[in-house]
C-alpha cells in the first residue's frame, strides 16, 4: 500500500438521493489497484446503494450528485455508452442475492459465455473452455455439465460462486463484492475468499467488500469504512480499526461481534434504530443512540484524523483513543 | 409419447427427453379430460333445455309426427342411454345427422371452418402485430406519453365490445363513406371490417399483457445484474428481457389462437359472414344438437391444444415448469 500510487476509483462528496430524502449522504473515499476496502454497516446504512450508484444502475428515479473518478475520468453523469464499456470489464460486481442475480431461463454456463464474448472477445469453442475453467475454479464440480444447469438446479451457494465466476469473467480491475459469501458454508466461504485472494495478487485486482460478516473484514481488507446512515463515520486501516475503533459506533458494533477466543461476555445489541429522511438530525446521526452523547454532537460534525490513515466522523475520536 | 418428445429440439440430455414425454403426457391427458368435461356438458344441457322435435317441427305439429321425429333422431331413449350412444358414435368420427337439414354434422360444421378462419386468422394476427409491439413501447417508456396513450388506447379496446367497433366501422366506413361493403362479402375488401373489429379489442388486452410482462421482469434482479455485465440497454431487452416475458405472454397468446374458432361468433351475426358463428346462432336457435354439439366439442378442442402446444413451448422455453412436474 503506497500513498504515491494513484488511486484506481476515487469517489467525492458521492451523494444519492431518492424522491427528495439523501439515503448517501457525501461518501468520499478512495481505492488504489491491488487493495482491498471493507465496507461495514447497519443494513440500510447505503453500503449496496453507494456502489450501484457508481455503476450507474439506479435508474431515472435516484438523483446522484458528487463525483466518482475512475483512473482519473468522470463516471457520474457520463453517457450510457461510456458506462456500459466500463461495467463488467473495468468494474464488476458481485450481488447480494446471487440466485436472483441469474437469469432463469438461461443456463449458468450460457450467461458467463456472454460476458467472455463481450469482453474477452472469445468465440467458439474457447468460450465454453473458458467458462468451464471458471467454474472449476469457483469450485463447482463437473462444470462441463453443470454449465448447461440453470440457477434453479442448483444450490444458492452454487449459484454465488456462479455470479462470483461470472463477475471475474471480464477480468475486471475493480470487483464489488456485496455480500459475497454469506449463503456459503465455512470450507466454501474459505475457498472463494482464498480465489479472491489468488486473483488479486495475480491481475492486481482492487476490491470492495460489502459484508455484515466483521472477521471475514478484518482478514480479508486492508481499508475498513464504516458507514452510518449513509455516510462514512470513520475510515481506517483494517488493524487500525479493530485495535483503537475511533468513532462510538465502530465500537458498539465490535462489542456486537461475538469473539471465539477473548473473554465470554454478554452480546451488546446497539440501542434505537438509524435515522431516515426527516428525523436526520443536524448533529451526528449516532448521536441519539450514542452513550457517549455531549452537547457538542448536537452540532454539524466534521472529519477528524485519529492517526494517519484513520479518521473518524466524531469530535471525541481523538480523546476516545 | 415418447416419440413426440424426441423430436423436440433443445434437449440433449436423456433425463430430459423422459421428464418432457411425461410432462407432454400429461398434458395431453388433461386436454382429452377437458374436451370430454365439455362434450359432456354440452349433451345435457342441450337435451334438458328444450325439445328439439317440437322446435324442428313446430308446436302444432302432430304427436305421431313428433314421436317419428324422436325416434329417428334417437331423441326416444333416456338421456344417460342417448349421451353413451352418442358419443360412442363420436368416437368413430361420426357427430349424426343435422336435424336442419339432413347431411352430416361433421362435414357441415368442417365446410364453416374455412370462412371463420378467413377473418379470424389475419385478425389473430393483427392482434399480435399491435399488441406486442405497442406494449413493449409503454414498458420501456414507463410512465411516459407513449405509454400512458397506448394504455388509454388498450383500456378502450377492453372496455368498447367488439360489436360496438364493428358497428361504428360500418357506419363510417359502409354507410357515410361507402368504401367497404358492410356484410358477407368472401373478399379482400369485405374481410377488412371484420378482421378490423375483431383484431383491435384483442389488441388492447395483448398491449395490457405484453407491458405487464415486460414491466414485472424489468423489476427483477437479474436484469440489472444483466445491465453491471456490460450489455447494452438493447441486448438486455433482447436476451434477457423479452425471452422473460414471452414465457409469461405464452399462455394469454394460446388462449387468442385457442379461441380462434370460437370467438367470431358476434362478429359473424353483424356482418353475416358465412362463418362458423353464424351456423352456431342458426343452430342453437333450432335446437340442432349434432351441429352445436360438433362445433362447441370443435372448439373446445382447438382451446385444449392451443394451450397443450403454449404449455409444451413453454416448458420448453423455461425448463423449471418440466421439473417442478417431474
Amino acid at each position: 500500500m503506497r500513498d504515491s500510487a494513484p488511486p484506481l476509483l476515487s469517489v467525492n462528496n458521492l451523494r444519492v438521493a431518492f424522491g427528495g430524502v439523501e439515503r448517501v449522504r457525501g461518501l468520499t473515499l478512495s481505492i488504489r489497484a491491488g487493495q482491498t476496502l471493507g465496507i461495514v454497516g447497519e443494513s440500510g446504512c447505503g453500503k449496496s446503494l453507494s456502489w450501484l450508484a457508481v455503476l450507474g444502475l439506479l435508474g431515472d428515479a435516484a438523483k446522484i450528485r458528487g463525483s466518482v473518478l475512475l483512473d482519473g475520468s468522470e463516471m457520474i453523469g457520463a453517457n450510457r455508452q461510456t458506462l456500459e464499456r466500463m461495467r463488467g470489464r473495468r468494474i464488476a460486481m458481485v450481488f447480494q442475492d446471487p440466485s436472483g442475480a441469474l437469469n432463469p431461463m438461461r443456463s449458468i454456463g450460457w450467461q458467463i459465455d456472454e460476458v467472455l464474448r463481450l469482453h474477452r472477445g472469445l468465440r467458439g469453442a474457447a468460450v465454453r473452455v473458458e467458462t468451464c475453467r471458471l467454474l472449476d475454479r469457483v469450485g463447482i464440480p463437473d462444470p462441463v455439465r453443470r454449465a448447461n444447469a440453470y440457477a434453479d438446479e442448483l444450490s444458492g451457494g452454487q449459484n454465488q460462486r456462479v455470479a462470483i465466476a461470472m463477475a471475474l469473467a471480464g477480468r475486471p480491475e475493480l470487483l464489488i463484492a456485496d455480500e459475497p459469501t454469506t449463503a456459503l458454508d465455512p470450507t466454501i466461504q474459505a475457498q472463494i475468499l482464498t480465489l479472491l485472494k489468488d486473483v488479486q495478487r495475480e491481475s492486481g485486482m482492487a476490491m470492495v467488500l460489502i459484508s455484515h460478516d466483521l472477521s471475514l473484514v478484518s482478514e480479508m481488507c486492508d481499508m475498513v469504512a464504516v458507514m452510518y446512515a449513509g455516510e462514512i463515520v470513520e475510515l481506517a486501516s483494517a488493524r487500525a480499526l479493530f485495535a483503537a475503533p475511533a468513532h462510538p459506533y465502530t465500537r458498539a458494533l465490535l462489542a456486537g461481534m461475538p469473539m471465539l477466543d477473548g473473554p465470554r461476555r454478554p452480546m451488546v445489541a446497539i440501542r434505537g434504530s438509524v435515522p431516515h429522511g426527516q428525523d436526520m438530525p443536524p448533529g451526528c446521526a449516532f448521536a441519539a443512540r450514542c452513550d457517549t452523547f455531549v452537547a457538542a454532537c448536537a452540532r454539524p460534525q466534521g472529519m477528524h484524523t485519529v492517526a494517519p490513515d484513520h479518521v473518524a466522523l466524531c469530535h471525541r475520536a481523538r480523546i476516545a483513543t | 409419447m415418447e416419440g413426440i418428445a424426441v423430436v423436440l429440439p433443445g434437449f440433449f440430455c436423456a433425463g430430459i427427453f423422459r421428464v418432457m414425454a411425461r410432462f407432454i403426457a400429461w398434458r395431453l391427458l388433461r386436454a382429452v379430460l377437458t374436451v370430454l368435461c365439455v362434450a359432456l356438458f354440452v349433451a345435457i344441457a342441450l337435451r334438458i333445455s328444450g325439445d328439439p322435435a317440437v322446435i324442428a317441427l313446430g308446436p302444432d305439429a302432430p304427436a305421431a309426427a313428433l314421436q317419428a321425429f324422436r325416434a329417428q333422431n334417437g331423441l326416444n331413449l333416456p338421456i344417460p342411454m342417448q349421451i353413451a350412444r352418442q358419443f360412442l358414435a363420436m368416437l368413430h368420427g361420426n357427430f349424426g345427422v343435422s336435424m336442419m337439414d339432413g347431411t352430416q354434422a361433421l362435414p357441415l360444421v368442417l365446410r364453416h371452418v374455412i370462412p371463420t378462419l378467413e377473418i379470424a386468422v389475419p385478425a389473430l394476427l393483427l392482434k399480435l402485430a399491435l399488441g406486442i409491439p405497442a406494449g413493449l413501447l409503454a414498458a420501456v417508456r414507463q410512465n411516459s406519453w407513449i405509454d400512458r396513450l397506448v394504455m388509454a388506447g388498450a383500456a378502450l379496446g377492453l372496455a368498447v365490445p367488439n360489436f360496438v367497433i364493428g358497428v361504428l366501422l360500418v357506419i363510417v366506413f359502409a354507410v357515410k363513406l361507402g368504401w367497404l361493403p358492410s356484410s358477407g362479402q368472401p373478399s379482400f375488401a369485405g374481410l377488412l371490417l371484420p378482421v378490423i373489429s375483431l383484431g383491435l379489442a384483442g389488441a388492447g388486452v395483448l398491449a395490457r399483457f405484453t407491458r405487464s410482462a415486460i414491466v414485472g421482469v424489468l423489476t427483477q434482479p437479474h436484469v440489472r445484474a444483466a445491465s453491471a455485465k456490460g450489455l447494452s440497454r438493447s441486448a438486455v431487452l433482447l436476451r434477457h428481457v423479452l425471452p422473460n416475458a414471452v414465457a409469461t405472454l405464452l399462455p394469454v397468446i394460446g388462449l387468442a389462437i385457442g379461441g380462434l374458432l370460437a370467438g367470431t361468433v358476434v362478429v359473424e351475426t353483424l356482418f353475416s359472414w358465412p362463418g362458423l358463428g353464424n351456423l352456431l346462432v342458426v343452430a342453437v336457435a333450432n335446437r340442432d344438437v349434432p351441429v352445436v354439439e360438433c362445433i362447441l366439442i370443435l372448439s373446445a378442442a382447438t382451446m385444449a391444444l392451443s394451450n397443450l402446444v403454449m404449455d409444451v413451448a413453454h416448458a420448453w422455453r423455461d425448463p423449471r415448469i418440466v421439473r417442478g412436474r417431474g
